[in-house]
C-alpha cells in the first residue's frame, strides 16, 4: 500500500475543496508543492512576478466564481500588506491563502529570521486570521480554507510547517 | 486626447464586457460616462487593476475583461505584464491612460514622464497584441479591430493632463463587491457568493 506524501495529502485537500486556479510565487520550501499544482490537470496554475499579484488574480477568480488559493512563503506575505488592506479589507473579498511558516526552529536561514519574528504579528495587526498545519492528522483544514475565507469575507491564511512541505 | 474622449468611444463600443477600474481618474471618468452602477468594479487598490482583471478574465474565458488602468496604476506591479503575457487569456484587454502624471492628487510627474512607452514595455514582455494613440479619431476608428483580434491585448491612451470634475463613485467598498458580483451572476448564470449572500 502506498503512502501519500504530504505534498500530496495537501494536493489533494485543495482538489477535493473545488480549489481550480492557484496563483503563486514559491520559496524553496514551497517548491514542491507548486511543482505539485502546475503538474497535474485539476488546477490552473498562474505564476506570477511578485506576490501582491496572486491576491489580485484570485481576487478577479472570485468574481468569476471560481475557487482560488494563493501560494507564496511568508516572506511573499509581508509585500502583500497594501494589498491585503486596501483590495481584500476594503472591499471584503474573501481570499484563501497557503503559506510556508518560516523563521521557525526547524528553518535555518538567516534571510528568513524576520519572516519568523514580525510575520504573525502583522496578520494580527491586519486581524487576519491564520493557523498552523504542521501534521497529516490537520492537513483536513486545507480543505477548509477557501469555505472558511468566504465565511470570514476576509484573507485567511493556512501556514504549512516544512514537515507537510516534503514531497 | 482627453481621457473622456476615449472613455466615450469606448462606451459607445461597450458590448457587456466586464470592466476593472483603475483607483483614481479612470473609475470616475469611466463611471461618468458609462452611466450604469453595478457592471465595473472600482479598485480601491493602487495597482491592481490589471492583476484583479487577470484573474476575472481566466476564470470567465469566454466573457469580454476590460482593465481601465492607469500608468501611475501599471507602474506599481509593472510584473504583471509579464505574467499576463504568460497566461495570455484571449478576452482580455488591458488599457492603459497615460497622462503621464499623478492626476488625481492634482497632477504630480511620473517618473521617467518624457520617454517611457508603455505599449512597448507590454510588447517586450511578450503580449503581441499591443497599440499606441495619442489621437482620438484614429483610437475610435480601431476599436473594433482591437477589439475582434481575439487575443490577449494591451493599448496605451497618451492623454492629456487634465483634471475634469468629475462626481465620484458613491459607493465603496463592501458595496462595490456586491453590486459587481451581483451583476456578474445576473449576467454569466454563475454563482459568485453563496446560497447565504456571501
Amino acid at each position: 500500500m502506498s503512502v501519500q506524501s504530504p505534498v500530496d495529502s495537501v494536493y489533494q485537500e485543495l482538489v477535493g475543496s473545488g480549489i481550480r486556479l492557484a496563483a503563486s510565487l514559491p520559496d524553496d520550501w514551497l517548491v514542491p508543492l507548486i511543482d505539485r499544482v502546475s503538474g497535474g490537470d485539476d488546477i490552473l496554475h498562474v505564476g506570477v512576478a511578485r506576490e501582491m499579484e496572486a491576491v489580485g488574480v484570485c481576487s478577479g477568480a472570485f468574481f468569476g466564481g471560481e475557487r482560488s488559493v494563493c501560494l507564496m512563503g511568508i516572506a511573499g506575505l509581508f509585500t502583500c500588506v497594501h494589498e491585503l488592506a486596501c483590495l481584500s479589507l476594503a472591499h471584503g473579498i474573501p481570499l484563501f491563502i497557503v503559506a510556508s511558516l518560516r523563521g521557525t526552529v526547524e528553518d535555518p536561514r538567516t534571510y528568513q529570521v524576520a519572516q519568523g519574528l514580525y510575520g504573525l504579528r502583522v496578520l494580527d495587526a491586519l486581524t487576519i486570521p491564520y493557523e498552523v498545519v504542521d501534521d497529516a492528522s490537520v492537513v483536513w483544514k486545507l480543505g477548509r480554507g477557501h469555505a472558511h475565507a468566504r465565511l470570514l469575507k476576509r484573507p485567511y491564511v493556512l501556514f504549512l510547517s516544512k514537515k507537510m512541505l516534503t514531497p | 486626447m482627453r481621457a473622456a474622449e476615449c472613455y466615450g468611444h469606448l462606451a459607445q463600443r461597450w458590448r457587456g464586457e466586464l470592466v476593472v477600474c483603475a483607483l483614481g481618474s479612470s473609475t470616475k471618468e469611466w463611471h461618468n460616462i458609462l452611466g450604469r452602477r453595478d457592471q465595473s468594479f472600482h479598485m480601491h487598490a493602487m495597482g491592481m487593476a490589471s492583476s484583479f482583471g487577470l484573474g476575472l478574465a481566466l476564470s470567465r474565458p469566454n466573457t469580454g475583461v476590460w482593465i481601465l488602468d492607469s500608468d501611475g496604476g501599471l507602474c506599481m506591479n509593472l510584473g504583471s505584464l509579464l505574467t499576463s503575457a504568460q497566461s495570455a487569456p484571449a478576452n482580455l484587454v488591458h488599457f492603459v491612460l497615460n497622462n503621464a502624471s499623478y492626476l488625481t492628487i492634482g497632477g504630480g510627474s511620473l517618473v521617467n514622464r518624457e520617454v517611457t512607452d508603455y505599449a512597448g514595455m507590454a510588447r517586450a514582455a511578450g503580449i503581441t497584441n499591443t497599440h499606441r494613440f495619442d489621437d482620438a479619431t484614429l483610437f475610435a476608428r480601431s476599436i473594433d479591430e482591437i477589439l475582434a483580434a481575439g487575443r490577449c491585448t494591451f493599448v496605451e491612451l497618451q492623454v492629456e493632463s487634465r483634471l475634469d470634475v468629475r462626481p465620484a463613485v458613491p459607493y465603496e467598498g463592501p458595496e462595490i463587491k456586491y453590486r459587481f458580483g451581483r451583476h456578474v451572476e445576473e449576467q454569466e448564470g454563475i454563482e459568485v457568493f453563496g446560497p447565504y449572500g456571501y
